[in-house]
């Protein structure tokens, strides 16, 4: 069943036994441990062989069914001197021979063995011989080391481990290695410099506390195949496969749900708690009912970002995910149910503390807050944000003054006790306190959502005045981190200015109701810093258009259409409203399907290359100038697609317009069949050219249409 | 099991497995690991095996003896073991065992948790160590210590000496703890978080703080320049401490905190520094 390793094909099968792996890199660890050895594999000529990622907190495991035993044989060609010095066959010089003597063939051999090759370079004299290929034994450790070499981890860390002698940094210390080939063990090692290597056996281990039947917790086994691995884990209360793991905790979560007759209050990533355990358990815990009064926000902050529990709505339980088949004496119920209780208590204390005090009268202690070391603190800001969601608000459909008062108090929650204990409670903590207090609810509502959407796919605010809010939040932080040096480059991004930047853009483009281009919103911010940055300025303010214009495309270009966004900001990006740059990209990108597009495109670029650059100083089009039929058509035709576009445009009727554009194919393809523009005769051909003038100034109304040009790329992912 | 039955379990177990038994640092220090039996022993080549109970003053959680979880001083059990055995995990597990925590009967998981002291110039990968959702235990591999890479690798293993006796014991109320037969953690420890709360919020002297804060650095400075490594450190563990007190008075200003922050790690860098060329690592 496992194949003969002496020939054809056999299963491999790898396992790295780990110390525990942090969940939330374990998706991308299995994925990637799987498409390294397949490359690798591939790369050395056993594949191809399609390699399956499996694994838990505490393996990594990756598996091909068939993997050739030995590599294909295969003949190389050695190149030696240019055939000129070389001579030929009965010929060969005394460079040929030398080249011939230095990989082992004597004068009486060099007719058999040389040859005069052709190659991209000129003729060469060549040996040519069979090269056999290595039995996949000998090549496997070299695949394995280079797969896990390969593998990426947000924090690598030093465990003291070598391997072929080179220091092996990984995510946690590797504690056993299964690698087996047709179910013989691949000789592997990692050397440590103190204690005993790690060496690769077909001993695995299952659940460090719990086994069935026969089976002992925590002992070693034998397996021969993923087969065997995946039952003899079962029986050990392993669960290998991911997506079956947490298959099995949903269903466990589920079941709790009924037995509590209540259902799960937030989606909770499913997958990354099945994660967290090797066997998918779960306990369902509850707490006493008057902490029901606690607002359900703070209670889920509790049970989902501290304890990683799952909350139900409405009953004061929740399901706790387990490493345990079963809950023998109930101690896992009743530990979670105690820290649970635990920091109920706190929030409570804390929540009762914090009430004591009008969020408004916080705003001074903002003042020990710091925002940015060169920006100042939170009281600066507070009052920054007042002042530019007061100017926001219009443009956004919101009260000027709710949205002045609640950007002033938006963050006066950072110094309550609340916030310091649960920071995801930013925000909301304010809203709370401010609705408790009876503040309106434009106001509260606009405190408590002012974080939304912290991203291009987040929730956003569910008023006008909580969307003016947020857009002077994150505007204000891009400004001013942006005059004040701060950058975002390469992974680094600890000021947040990308988030920043792409909640802008997600607020702009679908809050209902937003009239506001990305420039007007910068200038704003900025201009709410006053003469902070001095000389340098107008340099930032580039310097932040410029970070602005790169998030916008990336965001615009999601969905695959990247020469889309590109044509229709072409040099306006930020000076057109996004949810309309959206539509626009929308129509473009749906138009691509017929050729039409992409002959105007290529007529685009033909068009440009022929104008001088601006200033061109062209005349006005003479028609009585025109001497081929084909250069009053495209004139006559240009003058009523102008008339269509500009009204289907005015309207945002994009795809009528861009339809219309379309149709003036026919016109511009016969002007280019027939007539020759750079005529000698001056004034024809200024004639000529101004009437190009005049269709790349229709061109520009659309886009940048030279994007367009080649083939529309296939529909990639993302 | 007392708390006081408890420290005497797990340092009996690890000093049987070899660790050598150290008393508390004689100084305030905000966690084991600053304690020099952590700090300079994870520097350097030479292998070394410790364990130690040190008190662990963090101001800014006194709670003048009312909350049930919270302390100014709390304890910790600390071991050290470098190189780290390869069957750290297994060792810690069985420790548990001893202290009567039948893992087979509770969820005990490894959690992904990382440390980093900023002043300490000091950070590891790790894991809190979870006993039925409750943090026990912190379990670190130390990368880096006074901002010099480590080799051999050391483990840390912080035992939360009240979180695991009030799960062993039962209780939820950290003052209703049995510490030796018949005698209350309430009776013994109360009135030190009273009057240490009382000190910290409200009676401390800011000024007085902030000078001994700099006389400390200065004068930390000065020793470690002198080649006084260990006396050198006490002063950054005394401005370390120092600051928390600042700190928890809400003194320490937003253009202040960075500095200080930076003028211990300086020291700590220094004394790091000082103490290998002593060729005693």
């Amino acid at each position: 069943m496992n194949g003969e390793p002496g020939n054809g094909t056999a299963e491999l099968l790898v396992e790295i036994g780990c110390e525990e792996i942090p969940a939330g890199w374990l998706p991308d660890l299995v994925g990637g441990f799987a498409s390294h050895l397949q490359d690798a594999l591939e790369r050395e000529r056993l594949g191809p062989s399609r390699v399956r990622g499996l694994g838990g907190p505490r393996r990594l495991v990756a598996r091909a069914a068939s993997v050739a035993a030995r590599q294909p044989d295969r003949e190389e060609t050695i190149t030696g001197p240019p055939a000129r010095i070389g001579g030929g066959p009965g010929a060969w010089t005394r460079a040929a021979a030398g080249f011939a003597r230095k990989h082992g063939i004597g004068p009486e051999g060099l007719d058999a063995a040389l040859s005069v090759v052709t190659t991209p370079k000129g003729e060469y004299v060549a040996i040519r011989r069979a090269r056999p290929g290595r039995p996949a034994s000998e090549v496997l450790p070299g695949i394995l080391e280079s797969a896990l070499r390969a593998l990426h981890f947000p924090k690598a860390m030093e465990w003291d481990a070598r391997i072929s002698g080179v220091v092996f940094p990984f995510g946690r210390p590797i504690r056993w290695i299964v690698f087996l080939f047709g179910g013989e063990v691949v000789p592997f090692r990692i050397d440590r410099l103190h204690g005993a290597p790690v060496t690769a056996s077909d001993r695995s281990f299952g659940h460090r506390f719990r086994a069935r039947g026969d089976a002992a917790p925590g002992a070693a086994f034998r397996v021969r195949s993923l087969a065997e691995l995946e039952s003899e884990l079962e029986r050990r209360f392993v669960c290998l496969d991911p997506e079956e793991r947490a298959r099995r905790l949903e269903a466990a979560i589920a079941r709790r749900e009924a037995e509590a007759g209540a259902s799960r209050a937030t989606s909770l990533p499913v997958t990354e708690l099945a994660d967290l355990v090797e066997w998918p358990g779960t306990v369902l815990g509850r707490y006493p009912e008057s902490f029901l009064a606690l607002p359900e926000e703070i209670r889920h902050a509790v049970l989902v970002h501290h304890q990683k529990y799952v909350p139900l709505a409405g009953a004061p339980a929740f399901v706790a995910a387990t490493n345990l088949p079963d809950d023998p004496i109930g101690a896992v119920r009743r530990g979670s149910e105690r820290v649970v209780l635990a920091r109920l208590e706190d929030a409570q204390f804390f929540l009762d503390e914090d009430r004591r005090l009008p969020l408004a009268a916080r705003r001074d202690r903002l003042a020990g807050v710091s925002f940015h070391r060169r920006l100042g603190a939170f009281d600066a800001k507070a009052d920054r944000l007042e002042q530019l969601a007061k100017r926001i608000a219009p443009a956004v459909g919101a009260d000027p003054a709710a949205a002045a008062e609640a950007a002033g108090l938006a963050k006066c929650d950072l110094v309550t006790g609340l916030v310091g204990e649960f920071a995801s409670l930013q925000g909301v903590t304010g809203g709370l306190l401010l609705r408790d207090e009876g503040a309106p609810e434009s106001v509260w509502r606009a405190v408590y959502d002012h974080y939304r959407p912290g991203g291009l796919d987040g929730d956003l605010p569910r008023t006008p005045e909580g969307v003016a809010v947020s857009l002077a939040d994150s505007a204000d932080s891009l400004a001013g981190l942006t005059l004040a040096g701060e950058s975002a480059s390469g992974g680094g991004d600890p000021f947040g200015l990308r988030r920043a930047a792409f909640s802008v853009i997600r607020l702009l483009a679908d809050a209902p109701g937003v009239r506001l281009t990305p420039h007007r919103v910068l200038d704003l911010a900025l201009e709410g810093y006053g003469e902070f940055g001095g000389p340098e300025r107008s340099e930032a303010g580039n310097r932040l258009r410029a970070f602005f214009r790169d998030r916008l495309l990336h965001a615009l270009s999601r969905g695959g259409r990247p020469q889309e966004a590109r044509a229709v900001l072409a040099g306006r990006v930020l000076s057109l409203r996004v949810d309309d740059a959206h539509r626009r990209i929308e129509a473009l990108a749906a138009a691509r399907d017929g050729d039409d597009l992409a002959a105007l495109a290529a007529a685009a670029t033909r068009v440009r290359r022929i104008l001088p650059p601006p200033p061109r100083d062209l005349p006005a089009v003479a028609p009585d100038r025109f001497s081929e039929p084909a250069e009053a058509a495209l004139h006559a035709a240009l003058g009523a697609t102008r008339r269509q576009v500009e009204a289907a445009f005015a309207a945002s009727e994009y795809p009528e317009g861009i339809a219309a554009l379309a149709r003036l194919r026919p016109a511009v393809d016969r002007f280019f069949d027939d007539v020759l523009v750079m005529v000698e005769d001056e004034r024809v051909r200024r004639n000529r050219l101004a009437l190009l003038a005049g269709l790349d100034g229709l061109f520009a109304e659309v886009g940048d249409l030279r994007e367009l040009a080649g083939r529309a790329p296939g529909a990639r992912p993302g | 099991m007392s708390f006081q039955d408890l420290i005497a379990t797990l340092t009996g177990l690890w000093a049987r497995r070899g660790a050598v038994v150290v008393q508390p640092y004689d100084m305030e220090l905000g966690a084991g690991t600053m304690h020099p039996e952590t700090f300079f022993r994870v520097l350097g080549k030479e292998p070394w095996k410790v364990a130690y109970v040190q008190p662990s003053r963090r101001p800014a959680d006194g709670r003048y003896g009312e909350n049930p979880n919270r302390l100014y001083k709390h304890h910790q059990l600390q071991l050290i073991l470098k190189p780290a055995p390869e069957d750290i995990q297994d060792l810690y597990l069985e420790s548990l065992a001893a202290c009567g925590v039948r893992a087979a009967e509770h969820d005990v998981r490894f959690e992904e948790d990382n440390w980093a002291s900023p002043m300490l110039g000091a950070w590891g990968v790790g894991w809190q160590v979870l006993l039925d959702g409750l943090e026990i235990s912190q379990f670190t591999y130390f990368q880096q210590a006074g901002g010099v890479d480590l080799s051999p690798v050391s483990v840390e293993i912080t035992y939360g000496l009240e979180r695991l006796a009030m799960y062993i014991q039962d209780v939820g109320n950290v003052y209703d703890l049995e510490w030796a037969s018949g005698v209350s953690y309430g009776a013994v420890r109360r009135p030190d978080e009273v009057q240490s709360s009382r000190y910290a919020f409200e009676a401390a002297d800011v000024s007085g703080l902030s000078r001994g804060f700099d006389e400390a650095v200065a004068e930390g400075e000065r020793l470690l320049n002198d080649g006084l490594v260990i006396p050198g450190y006490e002063q950054c563990l005394r401005a370390s401490h120092l600051f928390n007190l600042l700190d928890a008075r809400g003194a320490v200003s937003v253009s202040d905190r960075a500095g200080r922050i930076l003028a211990v790690r300086r020291l700590a860098t220094l004394a790091a520094a000082r103490h290998l060329e002593s060729g005693a690592a």
